[in-house]
């Protein structure tokens, strides 16, 4: 029996500097499935307790700066590599869709193994790159260099160029997301005023226009998704200071408002633009998977035909049928006929059902998606 | 007879005043010659001194040597003697009559006649010469003779040199004393040569010789003498009398008193008879035909202008064998002082002195005059009158009225004669003048356009120097600028921005407790808030407190950046200027100075001077330079007036941002939002954000945008070098330009050239001074 019927888990490498939001993106992707997928079966949710603690605690930390009508978005950065589990099920327990983050920030990745980043990039499909708006928007040409170290670009160009080139070579699918996030000043499509989404991604192609080049140069099938994201929502960008670290570099200081209503009141985490995000790596999943069932398929019918081939062979004679229905083997193969045949459909109505869910998914915030070329 | 004669008077006195109103005419027309006079001595002087380079040029050689001509010195000289006897003529207070004629003609009986003098005054001779001294008489209410006595000085050149002229002795005497010492041996010359001489060479020696005599006796001190009793006169103005003369010629210690030698003029004042012909002066003049050295030209320098009519005086006694040569030549010097006069009879009349008894004489006398002197014609050419001139009854009516009686008809044209004519004597000389020296202006500036070399090597470099600059000014990089002034401009920005939030923190413009407020309200936005529920009183709603303030903050904090004009014009184009000049001057990082010129001479030193100061020394010193520089003139005017105005270019900038700060009345999304009564402080805290974030976004776009303000420099530093280095007038005003500071951009370099030059353009400056003078001198001449 080699058939197992079962969706693999999917890597995706976080690829960003620390504090750029990365635990605020996923727990936004995780809040706006919540929101998208209320009162549907298909359900997404944290695969572990690492994952359920760290995004409960960025979700109360959001709200409770949301409450007191302020927002600092520093927050403190993470130091190790973590991985971060999503699970995506169609209602059917056992056709479970799980995600896998695993986050490589600058710092950790400055000091790690070479062997051991590539190994685990290589097993990552998805590439997804987190980009602070903010730092790409408000610095001016005096402050370069601390948006390259601020993007860490220096270290993720190489990374993504061997990735493209693995991955080609092993003939897997990939496919590079680049996220920018703080973007609710940019946008005027989730409560704020002014719309600046051209000269964002502007800004995006002219800073990261080399690494994206350079990915499809050595993957010329790679895809690539541009989809910016609030996490937030109702926050604005009031002002920004730049501030000495005291070792001759300069970081930036942003302070945010928090948009209220008539009387007053802080409105609450409004998700934007994260539900292609959530769509594309469903979708990718599910294209690699059909792809996968078609091959177990063919496994399961070339195993259904041996089995028979078998059946046929034992029950030649009237002993022989005799021996094998006394023996219960006659039983246990059919069962497993039913089984595999069962298993079969049930994964393919699974993968049909969140194929469509993905689908629908993918048409929500498309605006904010841009074709890079 | 009287009313005739009051009438005359009167007409004389308008003429004597019409001369003296033209007075002024005549002195400035002297004034100006005298001024092409000094001109012409400054272009010959100035010619002196240019280089033997210049002087070798054939074509300045005769243009000199034409400006040069002695002609032209003695026609100015004829010119100016003229005008000098116009303005004798003009200044006189009286109408002159001169009286001449040969000795025993009755001349000082007419004389007498007219004046009531007598004999003792107005010596009078039978047969013989008695006038030695030419006198005038004048009207007046007593009598008076003022004598002028001769210097030493005028006395050898008047009286003494013209005898070794006529006479042809050659060692001419320096001085009196030099006279004195020569005559021993002039004695011995006239003895040795005595044979040989005619009668009036004879009579000359003999003059010389017997003035040579005198002169211990003469008084020579150019001083004068006025005699109130005439009876002294004679000696003064008479030859000695023949008695003194034959004792002289027995008596060898005895010497006849000469005073009248030292005499150069005699004014005498008399009452005459006619007391109403008050402007009437009578000139006796010398014998005519009388051998005293140079008494021709004395003649005609006495009676030009010095008369206005000549009464030549014949006897019918003599007959007509008188009228001979000396006559016919004394009418010629007559003819010759007449000068610019255009009709003889109006100057010279022909009186024949005809006494009871001589008519038939007389008759015949007049009729040979006109046969001499007017072809037949009678009074054709001079008026012939007859008269007792030992009768002054006679002289009146014969001769004195109908001479005054012309004179008063004829002189006003008379006058315009002589001053015309002297005019008409400048213009040949005043027109070769000036063609003289258009010529030699011409040859200087031919030969200062063809001195080759210091033109070439002064191109050459003109065109290194253009290089220079030109490659000087494509190092102004705005980038430089951008990198030096960049930070402090998003300083300047930065700053600002802290500023408005201050002020916004600050109650949003209204700070301080307002009496009214409320004690929970922070101190800084109690005037704001209060101000705000005031306006809720009013209006039931917060709607339109805020559209008004969502203005007023808006325009508060746009005029406040504004500000940044102070820091793009008054730090950045300084600094902007200052690399312009410096690049200009040389003195920039990578110039390069093929030329060699001293380029900071065109801008000033670096310090302290600012940038926009050293551009306006440019700007002078290019509008002053000769020859004009209006490409380059232009250009830097352009570049001087550069300004960065933030409201003009903040209109786009700011456009989408402003629009968007506008109140909407929307439904969905009201801007400002509806704040609730209750919300006044929320209220507050909205603006301080709403604003902050405004400034902030500003702060931004000029951000974004500061690299433009270097572009627009970098922009202008373009079009700037391509005005000063690659217009298509470029290349021709560096050469001027070079030609204009030569000695200030290379100093020393054109020393050998500047000699030459400078005393050229000297010379040309005199030829020019003497060019104007001669068009005054010519103006009104027709």
């Amino acid at each position: 029996m080699t058939m197992t019927p079962q969706l693999p888990t999917w890597n995706v490498a976080m690829l960003g500097p620390s504090r750029v939001g990365k635990t605020s993106l996923l727990t936004a992707l995780k809040v706006a499935a919540d929101d998208y997928f209320d009162g549907s079966p298909v359900d997404v949710r944290p695969e572990d307790d690492v994952t359920r603690l760290a995004f409960a605690r960025n979700n109360t930390l959001m709200l409770s700066e949301l409450m007191a009508g302020r927002f600092s978005p520093d927050l403190e950065g993470d130091q190790e590599a973590q991985q971060y589990g999503l699970k995506v099920t169609s209602g059917v327990d056992t056709h479970v869709m799980s995600l896998r983050f695993k986050d490589f920030p600058g710092g950790w990745l400055a000091t790690s193994e070479e062997s051991y980043v590539r190994k685990e990039l290589m097993d990552s499909p998805t590439v997804m790159m987190p980009i602070d708006a903010a730092l790409l928007m408000e610095a001016d040409g005096q402050h370069s260099a601390p948006v390259l170290e601020g993007l860490g670009l220096a270290y993720v160009e190489p990374l993504v160029v061997t990735w493209a080139k693995e991955r080609t070579k092993s003939g897997d699918p990939m496919r590079l997301l680049l996220v920018p996030v703080k973007c609710e000043s940019y946008f005027n499509d989730n409560g704020g005023r002014f719309d600046k989404s051209d000269k964002l991604f502007k800004r995006v192609k002219e800073v990261y226009g080399r690494v994206v080049d350079r990915y499809l140069e050595n993957a010329p099938d790679g895809e690539l998704l541009y989809a910016p994201v609030d996490t937030i929502g109702p926050i604005e960008l009031m002002d920004v200071s730049w501030v000495n670290l005291g070792d001759g570099r300069r970081t930036m200081k942003p302070e945010y408002r928090v948009r209220r209503d008539g009387s007053g009141t802080p409105l609450g985490r409004k998700v934007k633009g994260a539900e292609p995000i959530l769509a594309h790596l469903i979708r990718d999943v599910l294209d690699t998977q059909r792809a996968a069932l078609l091959q177990l398929e063919d496994e399961a019918n070339d195993a259904i035909r041996g089995r028979e081939a078998e059946a046929q062979r034992r029950r030649s004679n009237w002993f022989k049928r005799i021996l094998d229905n006394l023996s219960g083997h006659h039983e246990e193969r059919m069962s497993a006929i039913a089984q595999a045949q069962a298993d079969l459909q049930s994964l393919d109505e699974s993968i049909t059902k969140l194929a469509r869910s993905a689908d629908a998914i993918s048409a929500k915030d498309a605006a904010r998606v841009r074709r890079w070329s | 007879m009287a009313s005739d004669r009051e009438q005359l008077s009167a007409s004389l006195n308008e003429i004597v005043r019409a001369r003296h109103a033209r007075i002024p005419e005549v002195k400035e027309r002297l004034e100006r010659l005298d001024e092409v006079s000094s001109r012409l001595n400054a272009v010959r002087l100035a010619a002196l001194e240019l280089p033997p380079e210049w002087t070798g040029d054939p074509a300045i050689q005769d243009a000199v040597a034409r400006l040069d001509d002695s002609e032209i010195a003695a026609a100015l000289r004829r010119a100016r003697t003229e005008l000098e006897a116009v303005l004798a003529r003009y200044s006189r207070d009286s109408i002159n009559i001169g009286v001449g004629g040969r000795a025993r003609v009755g001349k000082s009986l007419l004389l007498q006649s007219i004046s009531g003098l007598t004999d003792q005054q107005v010596p009078t001779g039978a047969g013989v010469n008695v006038t030695a001294v030419r006198s005038r008489i004048f009207h007046a209410a007593s009598q008076q003779a003022t004598i002028s006595f001769h210097t030493r000085v005028s006395f050898l050149d008047e009286v003494v040199l013209p005898y070794f002229t006529d006479l042809n002795i050659p060692s001419q005497p320096s001085s009196l004393d030099d006279f004195q010492r020569l005559l021993p041996r002039l004695k011995q010359e006239h003895e040795d040569h005595r044979n040989t001489l005619d009668t009036v060479e004879t009579e000359k020696w003999s003059r010389l010789l017997a003035i040579g005599a005198a002169i211990p006796n003469l008084q020579l001190d150019g001083g004068t003498r006025t005699l109130h009793d005439l009876s002294d006169l004679r000696r003064y103005v008479a030859y000695p009398t023949t008695a003194d003369k034959d004792r002289e010629d027995g008596d060898p210690t005895f010497v006849a008193p000469r005073d009248y030698l030292a005499v150069r003029d005699c004014r005498i004042e008399a009452p005459f008879p006619v007391s109403d012909l008050d402007r009437l002066a009578l000139v006796d003049l010398p014998g005519l035909g009388e051998t005293a050295a140079g008494i021709d030209q004395r003649i005609v320098n006495d009676l030009t202008g010095e008369v206005d009519v000549v009464l030549m005086l014949f006897r019918s006694a003599t007959g007509q064998a008188n009228i001979d040569d000396i006559d016919s030549k004394a009418l010629d010097l007559i003819k010759r002082a007449q000068g610019a006069v255009r009709h003889s009879a109006d100057f010279a009349w022909i009186l024949v002195n005809t006494a009871p008894g001589e008519e038939a004489s007389a008759k015949d006398l007049v009729s040979e005059l006109h046969r001499r002197f007017n072809d037949k014609e009678p009074d054709s050419r001079h008026i012939v009158l007859q008269a007792n001139a030992k009768d002054p009854a006679s002289i009146h009516s014969h001769a004195l009225l109908p001479v005054l009686s012309r004179l008063a008809d004829r002189l006003p044209e008379m006058d315009m004669d002589v001053l015309n004519g002297a005019v008409a004597a400048m213009a040949a000389p005043l027109s070769r003048i000036q063609n003289a020296a258009t010529q030699l202006q011409a040859a200087i500036s031919t030969t200062a356009a063809q001195t080759g070399s210091a033109r070439q090597r002064l191109d050459d470099l003109a065109d290194a120097l253009r290089k220079d600059v030109q490659s000087s000014l494509a190092q102004v990089r705005p980038a430089r600028l951008a990198q030096e002034y960049l930070p402090l401009y998003l300083e300047a920005i930065d700053a600002i921005h802290a500023e408005v939030k201050d002020w916004l923190s600050d109650g949003l413009g209204l700070p301080g407790r307002d009496a009214w407020s409320d004690e929970a309200v922070p101190p800084s936005c109690g005037a704001w808030i209060n101000e705000a529920k005031r306006e809720w009183g009013l209006s039931r709603s917060h709607g339109p407190f805020a559209n008004s303030e969502l203005h007023r903050l808006r325009v508060e904090i746009t005029s406040r950046y504004a500000t940044l004009d102070l820091f793009l014009n008054d730090t950045l184009v300084e600094a902007f200027y200052t690399d312009i000049c410096d690049s200009i001057a040389g003195q920039s990082p990578g110039s390069v100075n093929q030329s060699g010129a001293e380029r900071a001479y065109l801008v000033g030193g670096p310090e302290p001077a600012s940038g926009s100061h050293r551009l306006n020394r440019l700007a002078a010193v290019l509008q002053a330079c000769d020859p004009q520089l209006p490409a380059l003139t232009a250009a830097v005017d352009r570049l001087r007036g550069m300004r960065f105005d933030f409201r003009l270019q903040s209109y786009p900038l700011l456009y989408d941002l402003n629009r968007r700060m506008q109140p909407e009345d929307s439904t969905d999304a009201p801007f400002p939002p509806l704040f609730a009564r209750e919300s006044t402080e929320f209220m507050y805290e909205w603006f301080l954000e709403e604003f902050t974030q405004y400034s902030f976004r500003v702060k931004g776009e000029l951000l974004q945008d500061a690299e433009r303000q270097f572009r627009v420099l970098a922009g202008a530093a373009l079009v700037f070098e391509d005005d000063v280095s690659r217009s298509g007038r470029s290349s021709r005003e560096f050469r001027d330009l070079a030609e204009g500071y030569r000695n200030e951009l290379w100093p020393r370099r054109f020393d050998d050239i500047n000699r030459s030059s400078t005393r050229a353009k000297a010379l040309s400056n005199a030829l020019r001074g003497l060019s104007s003078a001669v068009e005054r001198a010519l103006d009104g001449n027709g």
